[in-house]
């Protein structure tokens, strides 16, 4: 019984580890990792889901599930807006996008400040916990483990057996190449931006029973989601997966043993030494894909 | 990345833009002072963050000080003089805390200077106070600890909200307890001395942990309390981050009652959680906005009908309030704005000012105040009730070791120290 306790105990803290990390980075992984934008405001996009949804449920009052539809709906549109403004001129600026979507995390942060004040009511998990013996877990870190791994087939999905995706690829691997053979770049950018954004929306809505409403909220998510793609390099998709996958283990495994501090420590020093160890993340193990 | 040049490989130049971009945002923020014509006003500098983790205790605070100085200066000012309240927003970064210190010392030379809310911000600026022989407060219910020439505090030290807590969890629910404490100095000293209190009591501390104020996911926390089957749970979780544990342990089926010195008080944590996560909670403070009284429910009408808006009258608030009316009362007594004058009267031993509850409240020698303090909980629907009330309640630890106001600390050789370092 002990046994299975320990064991229920670590599960459940890989699993929230896991879920926590992939879900953080798999709107990155689309506008950092494949595109190369680095977006400081990947929290707040996220951020922006959870608010969407915690509005639309509490003032509306829509039903959670259609709530976090039209909260993902909010950083998509924010997204749109901000590629066509903003963005589109800075894909060959890395370093400037920085500073770009860096402003954009803080006026979203104090705008939300100003708007709904320093704390918003929050939306209980629904389901409940489980039982087992004297251990209880929330059965939505289970909902949330699987749909971190469906959210990525879904992604995976678009961007390798879909005509968008295809064409995403070339652009993104060649925009001369593929704007001289036919393929409307500008579109294909906006649209990828979009998917990013809408993904972190996405996030933000699953999350929106999880984290408390405020304005700062964002920020936990942004450093969780550089890491996992950075660690997960080259092959974004496969990377994340690997890397939200190991990260977890060790995460989950140093705060289960010692404590939550330890285990976010350990989590930290793993991807210093595998970004020392295999420069273009854990992706080297598993070769690119075509 | 696709091609393999991929952005990932510029982690260098990304890492020193980082730095860039962080040293600009260190130098921004020295604003003028504004200066008053004709007579000079008094002028008080009040750091309370507006912005950034904080700033649902240092929105409160900000309200409280512009209201009770808008009053003051309707009914004719200090001294017959105007007050400026100089407000700048710290945006809960220490650094900021710091330059805007020396800032509102150096460049503004106000009279009277608050609004630090974290511990760590406070003692990131004690140093600084003491070195400009500057008269200030601190507002926040806090670790206790702080004996210092150059501020007072309004906030309760763990004599007062841990002394009434403590034993009530321990005879309601038992004696072995799981603390867990947020990872900076109000944490560890606060479970340090409620570790002490609880053994002291025959009550066993049979789990502590130190969780860092960026981690909002408690899974291991709750499955080690789960496994060690504590008789109930110390909390001292701090701001945005931690405030999401107590819907955390509901979801979890964590059953356990929790005795925390912040909930609902400082975070009206049952008006942004849904019911019942919070019915297991108990909280003690000097305020909480469900008190009862018509000069309460004045005085909560008042805070929140202005700018900033504010959801919630919570004890932040409450506590900067007492003390600008600690300052206004005792510059009234004093006559002048001299600081070291008006500490003299703050630190008298006898120096009594009334609350917007209706009572009044004495400031001990010891720069620390005795305190009325309110013990609650929230029932299924989220409604707060009252379930015992302790009046007087002294800083004794701080009594016994402290010699601010005495001979020993003089404002020109003084005593400014924290005593659990």
């Amino acid at each position: 019984m002990a046994f299975i306790n320990t064991l229920l105990s670590y599960g459940t803290a890989i699993l929230s580890s896991f879920a926590f990390l992939v879900l953080s980075a798999i709107g990155l992984a689309v506008i950092f990792g494949m595109m190369g934008i680095i977006n400081l405001a990947h929290g707040e996009f996220i951020l922006l889901g959870v608010y969407g949804t915690a509005l639309s449920y509490h003032e509306i009052g829509l039903p959670l599930v259609l709530a976090m539809l039209v909260g993902a709906l909010v950083p998509s549109v924010v997204g749109w807006v901000l590629e066509r403004t903003v963005i589109q001129h800075l894909y060959t600026r890395p370093t400037d996008s920085m500073v770009a979507t860096w402003g954009v995390s803080l006026i979203t942060i104090e705008g939300l400040l100003l708007l709904f004040g320093p704390s918003y009511p929050g939306i209980q998990r629904p389901f409940g916990p489980v039982r087992v013996g004297t251990f209880s877990a929330p059965i939505y870190t289970f909902v949330l483990m699987g749909l971190a791994v469906g959210i990525l087939l879904f992604t995976y999905y678009i961007f390798m057996y879909t005509e968008f995706g295809l064409r995403a690829r070339a652009t993104l691997q060649n925009e001369e190449a593929a704007h001289s053979l036919g393929v409307d770049t500008q579109s294909i950018y906006t649209k990828t931006f979009v998917l990013g954004s809408f993904l972190a929306g996405i996030v933000g809505g699953l999350y929106a029973p999880v984290i408390s409403v405020e304005p700062n909220a964002g920020s936990r998510f942004v450093i969780a989601a550089f890491v996992t793609v950075i660690v997960g390099g080259a092959n974004v998709l496969m990377g994340t997966f690997l890397s939200g996958s190991i990260l977890a283990v060790i995460e989950g495994i140093g705060a289960q043993l010692v404590g939550t501090f330890f285990g976010r420590a350990l989590l930290l020093i793993a991807a210093i030494l595998v970004i020392r160890i295999a420069p273009q993340g854990v992706s080297t193990f598993i070769g690119e894909y075509e | 990345m696709l091609d393999g040049t991929s952005p990932l490989g510029t982690r260098r130049n990304f890492v020193r833009s980082t730095a860039a971009v962080g040293s600009a945002l260190a130098l921004g923020g020295c604003l003028g002072g504004s200066g008053g014509g004709g007579e000079d006003p008094i002028k008080i500098g009040d750091l309370a963050p507006r912005t950034g983790a904080s700033s649902i205790y240092g929105q409160a605070k900000y309200r409280a000080a512009k209201l009770i100085v808008q009053r003051q200066n309707e009914n004719g000012g200090l001294l017959g003089r105007d007050i400026e309240l100089i407000a700048e927003d710290s945006q809960s970064d220490i650094e900021r805390y710091k330059n805007l210190t020396n800032k509102l010392i150096l460049e503004d030379q106000v009279d009277f200077l608050t609004g630090a809310v974290n511990s760590s911000a406070r003692e990131a600026i004690r140093p600084v106070l003491a070195e400009n022989k500057q008269l200030s407060a601190y507002t926040t219910q806090y670790e206790g600890g702080v004996c210092d020439q150059y501020m007072f505090v309004t906030g309760p030290t763990p004599d007062q909200n841990l002394a009434p807590l403590i034993p009530y969890m321990m005879e309601n629910f038992g004696d072995s307890v799981y603390i867990a404490a947020a990872d900076y100095n109000y944490g560890h000293v606060a479970a340090d001395v409620a570790t002490e209190m609880i053994e002291s009591r025959g009550g066993e501390v049979v789990g502590e942990e130190f969780i860092p104020l960026s981690v909002s996911d408690f899974t291991s926390t709750i499955n080690r309390m789960n496994s060690e089957e504590p008789d109930w749970m110390m909390h001292f979780l701090v701001g945005g981050n931690h405030q999401n544990f107590f819907s955390q342990q509901h979801s979890a089926g964590l059953d356990l009652p929790i005795g925390s010195p912040m909930a609902f008080a400082s975070t009206y944590d049952h008006l942004t959680i849904e019911a019942p996560a919070m019915s297991n909670v108990y909280g003690c403070s000097t305020y909480v906005e469900e008190l009862p009284g018509d000069a309460n429910q004045q005085h909560v009408e008042a805070l929140k009908g202005g700018e900033p808006e504010i959801r919630y009258a919570n004890a932040p608030h409450y506590n900067h309030w007492m003390a600008y009316r600690y300052y206004f009362d005792a510059v009234e007594e004093a006559g002048t704005t001299d600081q070291a004058e008006v500490m003299r009267v703050i630190e008298s031993g006898d120096f009594t000012v009334d609350t917007p509850l209706g009572t009044t409240q004495t400031m001990s020698r010891v720069h620390s105040p005795s305190l009325d303090m309110y013990m609650f909980t929230a029932n299924e629907d989220h409604e707060l009730e009252i379930i015992d009330d302790f009046s007087g309640l002294e800083p004794s630890t701080l009594l016994e070791e402290c010699e601010v106001g005495t001979d020993a600390s003089t404002w020109d050789d003084p005593i400014s120290e924290f005593l659990y370092d």
